[in-house]
């Protein structure tokens, strides 16, 4: 291949070089574009599964999320396959959602009706609850995501309250001995400033750490070894007004016992 | 023969000791806590009073007052009261005195106590309850709007305490406590 | 003995003033009351007779602490000279200051120092009272005296004496009488001549002995169970002490404003131990 090659006339080799080339690209594009067209084959296989499906989803044995349900039955109306038996299952099947939709939305109601019902009790607290308390049946509610814009305000409320409980105790982290003596001298000094509804109130606050208003209170006048003496026992309710009424406190905290609530059931006191 | 000695001196022991048991001996410091408890009853009870015949007090507020204040008496108590102008002692049930005092006609009412107080030793009764009598002076005041200062005395108050020994259960076990209840009360005008 | 009440004054008031400014510390948390002005009067003041005991034992301290056995000052002869000086009514004309004098040594003499014991015998309270009788008011004075019971004490009537049931004894001892009597045959006759006496029953107390002394008590307690008695009011109560040996003493309440009030000896009178018997028939109708 030398000087007899490059004797041929170079035009003609050229020239179907071009043509080849062209052709080979031609052909290589050719191969990559979409036929446009399904094919039957595929056609049929896609119409018997989305068959298929939509009769799971109208006797309820779909596994798909109920998002996914209506997805795919979007999704077969766009592809417009135009066989009647499926079109009768779309139908079918979106009436089945709408039914489980309307169901459901029933359901999220009856909870939301349950939930707001909940949230007022816990609001205005008749049973006393303490902090932790109405926080655990908070997170019950909010567990539940109801996503009801009421709803969300009043978890929003009975937060707050929860949070100005634990602070009308000076911080959650305060020892309850702390919170208590805290709560006597509230009264004291709203009694000594002559302001009775003060006093009320920070009675009625008081109360709030008992398990009941008719929860024993003892006072131990004198101690002697194991000889203790006390003071006639008496009830909470009579000693937070006593200590109204009497604008004074004459007793330090020596212990109490807890219910399963975290409530004092029994407090103890001694003279100062 | 030493058998019967020992037998004798167990006995003699035994009987010494269950009499003492039978009186229960209490402590000067014991003793000394029941007088303070006897006395808080009556400062308890002289706030009362206060509240009582303070005109500021709403009704209902007395009324509950009243309520407590008659609780620390026995049943049957009473205030028997006599005067300078008028030596003869006039009796009240203590309630009839309560709402007596609710209802003096005077504007305003001052009532407060000097500080000295005596308390007496308590002695036992044949029930085996002990009573005392605690004295203490009190100066009244009542005003009248215009005329102001109207009336005003100093009464010396002698007031029987009695004190019992009792027990009671709570949370399940037995507490033993001083149940110190207020009874008669004399009250007379001291000299000015 | 103005002189001498005048020094007693003083001595009263210093003992007291002294006392406060160097000792007592008063527990504010103890006290009831606010007012602290005018409180010396009281605080000298023998408040009660268990005061009047204590003081004159030496058994509370100026501040009316009270003193055990084993505290300092208890029975103290310094301290109980100083107490039973104040506890002489001062106005009382009745009491010398020599009677005063002999009756503090003899009770704080060192040998053997005398005490009053509240549960002992030989004293008496004197109640003056009012009752209705007949729809009359009449006095009656009631004595009393302590009496144990069970490990208690309390209070019972010892004797009773009214003007009024006196009257019904008017005619015992009268030997001037010589018309209303039983005379020294009429047991021959069965004394039938009895139902005549019986037709004159306001003469009747002629035919008691002489030295018969009426049961005014058993008349008081029979008069009030037949509903003819009805109480009224107590008016007036005093004391009478014979537990000093050789002297009785009376004690009574004094409502002064001075340092000089409460309950004080009102009259002290030296007795020897017949007489002391003849004086306590009075006061009660049984034998101790």
């Amino acid at each position: 291949m030398t000087m007899n090659m490059q004797k041929l006339p170079t035009f003609r080799w050229r020239s179907l070089l071009v043509i080849l080339m062209i052709a080979m690209i031609g052909l290589g594009a050719e191969s990559c574009k979409p036929t446009g067209k399904m094919s039957r084959k595929e056609k049929k296989a896609q119409i018997e599964n989305a068959k298929k499906q939509l009769r799971s989803i109208i006797n309820g044995t779909s596994t798909l999320s109920f998002e996914d349900q209506e997805r795919l039955i979007n999704e077969t109306i766009n592809k417009n396959f135009n066989d009647s038996e499926l079109n009768e299952l779309l139908i079918q099947a979106t009436q089945t959602l709408k039914a489980k939709r309307a169901e459901e939305e029933k359901i999220r109601q009856q909870r939301i009706d349950e939930a707001r019902a909940a949230l007022y009790d816990m609001l205005l607290n008749k049973d006393n609850k303490s902090a932790d308390q109405l926080q655990r049946e908070l997170d019950g509610i909010k567990a539940e995501n109801l996503r009801d814009g009421e709803i969300d305000e009043l978890i929003a409320r009975v937060e707050k309250k929860i949070m100005e409980m634990r602070s009308f105790n000076a911080a959650a982290n305060l020892p309850l001995k702390t919170q208590l003596n805290n709560a006597f001298d509230g009264i004291v000094n709203a009694a000594r400033t002559g302001n009775m509804t003060q006093a009320d109130n920070q009675i009625k606050n008081a109360l709030q750490y008992f398990t009941s208003e008719d929860s024993p209170v003892l006072i131990i006048i004198s101690r002697e070894g194991a000889m203790v003496d006390y003071d006639k026992p008496t009830t909470i309710r009579y000693y937070l007004e006593f200590l109204k009424d009497q604008k004074g406190n004459r007793n330090n905290i020596e212990s109490f016992k807890l219910d399963d609530n975290g409530k004092i059931k029994e407090l103890e006191l001694i003279k100062k | 023969m030493k058998k019967l000695v020992l037998s004798l001196i167990l006995v003699v022991s035994l009987i010494t000791v269950s009499m003492a048991q039978t009186q229960e001996e209490i402590s000067p410091q014991r003793k000394q806590a029941i007088d303070s408890l006897a006395l808080e009853k009556v400062r308890d009870l002289s706030k009362y009073i206060s509240i009582i015949g303070n005109k500021d007090t709403p009704w209902s507020e007395a009324q509950r007052v009243i309520e407590r204040a008659t609780e620390l008496f026995m049943e049957g108590s009473e205030i028997g009261v006599s005067s300078l102008s008028r030596p003869d002692v006039n009796y009240y049930k203590v309630r009839e005195y309560f709402d007596r005092l609710m209802q003096l006609n005077y504007d305003r009412v001052n009532i407060e106590w000097y500080k000295i107080q005596y308390v007496s030793d308590l002695e036992r009764q044949p029930d085996g309850s002990y009573v005392g009598v605690i004295t203490i002076y009190q100066r009244f005041q009542g005003y009248d709007r215009e005329k102001g200062l109207v009336y005003e005395d100093t009464t010396k108050k002698d007031i029987t305490v009695y004190v019992k020994r009792k027990e009671t259960q709570i949370g399940g076990r037995l507490i033993g406590f001083w149940d110190v209840m207020l009874g008669d009360i004399r009250v007379k005008e001291t000299s000015k | 003995m103005r002189n001498e009440s005048c020094r007693m004054k003083n001595g009263t008031l210093s003992f007291f003033i002294l006392f406060f400014m160097t000792t007592w510390t008063g527990n504010a948390q103890t006290t009831i009351g606010t007012i602290s002005s005018d409180e010396t009067v009281f605080y000298a003041q023998t408040k009660q007779m268990n005061q009047f005991f204590r003081r004159f034992n030496g058994e509370e301290d100026a501040a009316g602490k009270r003193l055990y056995s084993g505290d300092p000052g208890y029975h103290d002869l310094k301290a109980r000279r100083k107490f039973i000086n104040i506890l002489f009514d001062n106005q009382s004309p009745l009491i010398t200051s020599d009677q005063k004098y002999v009756f503090t040594e003899e009770v704080l003499n060192k040998k053997t120092p005398y005490l009053l014991d509240f549960h002992g015998k030989d004293w008496f309270a004197e109640l003056s009272t009012v009752f209705l009788y007949k729809k009359e008011k009449i006095n009656i004075i009631l004595y009393l005296k302590l009496e144990k019971q069970n490990d208690g004490y309390k209070w019972v009537f010892s004797n009773a004496w009214c003007d009024r049931f006196s009257r019904y004894f008017n005619h015992i001892g009268d030997t001037t009488n010589l018309k209303y009597f039983l005379h020294p045959m009429s047991h021959e006759v069965d004394f039938m001549n009895m139902h005549k006496i019986f037709q004159d029953d306001q003469n009747i107390d002629y035919y008691l002995e002489d030295h018969y002394i009426p049961d005014q008590l058993a008349l008081f307690v029979m008069l009030v169970k037949d509903e003819a008695l009805k109480f009224v009011s107590v008016n007036n109560l005093k004391f009478h002490i014979f537990q000093v040996p050789n002297w009785y003493f009376e004690v009574s309440y004094f409502n002064r404003n001075t340092y000089n009030s409460g309950w004080l000896i009102s009259n002290l009178v030296r007795v020897n131990e017949k007489e002391k018997k003849e004086l306590l028939k009075q006061y009660r109708n049984s034998s101790p």
